[in-house]
């Protein structure tokens, strides 16, 4: 077993209860021998860590990415690099200071078992190859130890690595070898390329190898004879095995681990799916609150205008999948908000309001026509934010959160033509005010999209002014900007502050 | 008015109460004096003794010995004149060979490095080694000494107070009444439990554990589950 100094030393008394324990198949937390502990995720809304509770284990992973020039051997690799660190806060055991043997050994491990066996795409990370690659970086801190390192850290790295999103690049640009990183809030960043989920799984040796423990608890391991870790996947295939001392083990034995192993591999992946499905939720719903706040507040007020991607009626678009849902419903009670806001100003806006209406249908139907070509009024809506992006970071996060929206249904939303169905704006108009206001702004989020996508070229210089008016609070006047921006005018409303939004 | 303030929750460097003109105030771990105000030197709770002296129990995990407490301690070393014991402590404690009922210089106690003893903290100062005894103030074990077979459960100090406190700690009425065991409780977080068999130990183990945030009426009924279940 790994050394330990006087202060994680056991007591006789421990050692041989321990045993005794096992003898009657109990254990000191009252599991049985086979039982881990479930492991709970909590995943960052900045995607970039992910920690992982076991217990009283927790180990905290967090991979970041950088854009450096590859090996030389490697030129179309992105380098993977995994540390791990016992911080002095875990256990009394631990200094601060350089990692120790026993870390650097979780760290091979995590290695082995995460980019030797292919579980993260490398070739994924190239930009250009030879000269720009992604190189990744995972960094493990144990924060509190509770027994069975290995399998903890080695699940954070993986929990963290699913969780991160890398910028998206662009290659290109005037010269063609321009690397263009785009920010999080211009471009929606990507996904690992992560082909299977392996799982470490430790197992304690007591009574010569005739008694094995699932997940030790670090008593355990005190009081173990010797150790052994089986990483596997839930398709049962083994990436890697860590016997690195105590006893040894008979053949038996060891495929008694793997069958195990494997066992427990599939539960805990499962578990690490769930959770990932709710972070997923939750990080749209974070991003969703984010662009919604009161538009007075200084240089970080993000307009509500261009959010709700999906049209709110809902006729229009089931949204099978879970988490595009809640986006809608989120993107739904935006409208309402901003609804109420809308009537709000209405003394205040009279002229508009008929306009407004006007608008509202047209938008409705390009907004629930998957929203994708705004042509006309939300087309401008579009190049509205677009300019916005140049102009003022409001509009950014307008475009980016709209750009978020349109992610939810990436394929559905760009590709489609600009249709107009009948259910969609029936259903619009069934929903009162509200869905329009918020349609339109989804009209105007997905054209944000594509007007990105087209490049930063054709905004015109009377939007910019309409863009300017609308964020110092003046009503655009005069029809020279256009239709739609009335209603952005009327429907954000800067300065005044909004009813329950972000909720 | 220090009676008023018990109780309170105070974070690292907070105000506690005002020195009072009158009066003495005894002040004991956690807390400490500055500008004529009882500061925290840590957060915590304020609470107070039974011989009414102040101090600040927060959850920490490395416990820090004080004059008068009894703890749990594995015997690391045996030196020619005394033991060296593990608390739990910054630093280990030194337990003298001849602080145990019946010990001569012929007679020594018959402990060997990974053995238990239950004992009592002599003197601790904050930067040298505390020392022990296994003898009360008046020679005789009472309690104390080598603590054979059984488990020790972790916990916190605040559990561990609370379990020697008095009147008995609700969860040990409780299991007392469905089962057989002896606990000694030490308030470096260690608790050793002996019982005829070790499922009723582990159960004793986890009972206690959870016993900790609860109040006691919830622990009655947890152990009377645990214990309906045991048959």
């Amino acid at each position: 077993m790994s050394q330990r100094d006087a202060d994680s030393f056991i007591s006789k008394n421990e050692r041989e209860f321990i045993l005794k324990a096992l003898g009657e198949d109990v254990r000191l937390d009252g599991r049985r021998p086979n039982d881990i502990r479930k492991p709970k995720f909590q995943f960052s809304l900045d995607d970039r860590s992910a920690t992982v509770a076991q217990g009283s284990t927790r180990v905290m992973a967090v991979v970041s990415a950088a854009l450096e020039a590859p090996y030389p051997d490697r030129p179309s690799e992105g380098p993977l690099r995994f540390n791990v660190e016992f911080s002095p806060m875990a256990s009394p055991a631990f200094e601060p200071g350089k990692p120790g043997e026993d870390a650097i050994q979780v760290a091979r491990l995590i290695e082995r078992g995460l980019r030797q066996s292919g579980a993260v795409d490398q070739e994924a990370l190239c930009v250009v190859a030879g000269r720009k690659v992604w190189a990744l970086r995972v960094d493990c801190h144990v924060l509190d130890h509770g027994g069975n390192l290995l399998d903890v850290s080695f699940l954070a790295a993986l929990a963290a690595l699913l969780a991160f999103r890398k910028p998206e690049v662009e290659v290109g640009g005037e010269s063609g070898s321009e690397i263009i990183v785009h920010p999080p809030e211009v471009r929606e960043p990507v996904p690992l390329t992560i082909h299977h989920l392996p799982v470490a799984v430790t197992f304690a040796l007591f009574q010569a190898g005739d008694v094995l423990v699932a997940d030790p608890t670090w008593k355990e391991e005190a009081a173990a004879a010797g150790s052994c870790t089986v990483v596997m996947n839930p398709a049962q295939e083994v990436c890697c095995v860590h016997k690195a001392d105590g006893i040894g083990l008979s053949p038996e034995q060891f495929m008694r681990c793997v069958r195990l192993a494997g066992r427990q591999a599939e539960e805990v992946v499962a578990g690490l799916k769930k959770a990932l499905e709710g972070h997923e939720v939750a990080r749209v719903q974070a991003r969703v609150r984010r662009h919604q706040q009161v538009p007075g507040l200084p240089a970080e007020g993000r307009h509500v205008m261009i959010l709700g991607a999906k049209d709110p009626a809902g006729g229009a678009a089931p949204a099978p999948a879970a988490a595009s849902g809640t986006a809608p419903a989120a993107a739904a009670k935006k409208p309402t908000a901003a609804a109420d806001d809308v009537d709000e100003d209405a003394d205040i806006d009279d002229g508009t309001d008929e306009e407004e209406e006007a608008e509202r249908e047209k938008a409705e139907d390009a907004a629930a026509a998957a929203g994708t070509g705004p042509a006309g009024s939300s087309g401008r809506g579009a190049k509205a934010a677009q300019a916005g992006e140049d102009e003022d970071e409001n509009m950014d996060d307008a475009g980016a959160v709209g750009k978020q929206q349109g992610g939810q249904k990436p394929k559905a939303k760009l590709a489609g033509p600009l249709v107009k169905p009948a259910g969609g704006k029936a259903g619009g108009k069934a929903a009162g005010t509200s869905p329009g206001a918020g349609s339109k702004r989804g009209g105007g989020a997905t054209g944000g999209l594509q007007a990105n996508k087209r490049g930063k070229d054709n905004v015109g210089f009377d939007e910019l002014e309409a863009i300017a008016a609308v964020i110092a609070g003046v009503p655009p006047g005069g029809p020279a900007p256009g239709e739609p921006e009335p209603s952005l005018a009327a429907a954000v409303k800067p300065g005044k502050g909004r009813k329950g939004g972000g909720k | 008015m220090a009676a008023a303030a018990l109780g309170k929750v105070v974070g690292p460097g907070d105000r506690v109460l005002d020195v009072p003109e009158q009066g003495t105030l005894r002040l004991s771990a956690g807390l400490t004096t500055h500008d004529g105000a009882v500061t925290s030197l840590k957060g915590g709770v304020l609470k107070s003794t039974r011989t009414g002296q102040l101090f600040l129990e927060g959850r920490q995990k490395r416990y820090i010995p004080a004059e008068g407490d009894v703890v749990v301690g594995v015997i690391n070393d045996k030196h020619s004149e005394n033991f060296t014991v593990d608390i739990g402590g910054p630093f280990n404690a030194v337990l003298p060979q001849l602080s145990f009922e019946g010990a001569t210089r012929r007679n020594r106690p018959n402990l060997h490095p990974g053995d238990l003893v239950y004992a009592r903290v002599v003197t601790a100062h904050r930067d040298t080694d505390p020392v022990l005894s296994c003898v009360d103030t008046a020679g005789r074990a009472s309690g104390f000494g080598h603590l054979k077979e059984g488990m020790v459960l972790s916990c916190s100090s605040a559990l561990a107070r609370q379990l020697l406190g008095s009147p008995t700690a609700p969860v040990l009425e409780a299991l007392g009444s469905g089962l057989q065991f002896e606990l000694a409780v030490g308030l470096n977080g260690r608790v050793w439990l002996s019982a005829p068999t070790a499922a009723t130990c582990v159960v004793v183990a986890n009972a206690i554990a959870e016993s900790e945030f609860r109040t006691p009426a919830q622990v009655r009924t947890m152990v009377a589950r645990v214990l309906s279940r045991l048959g």
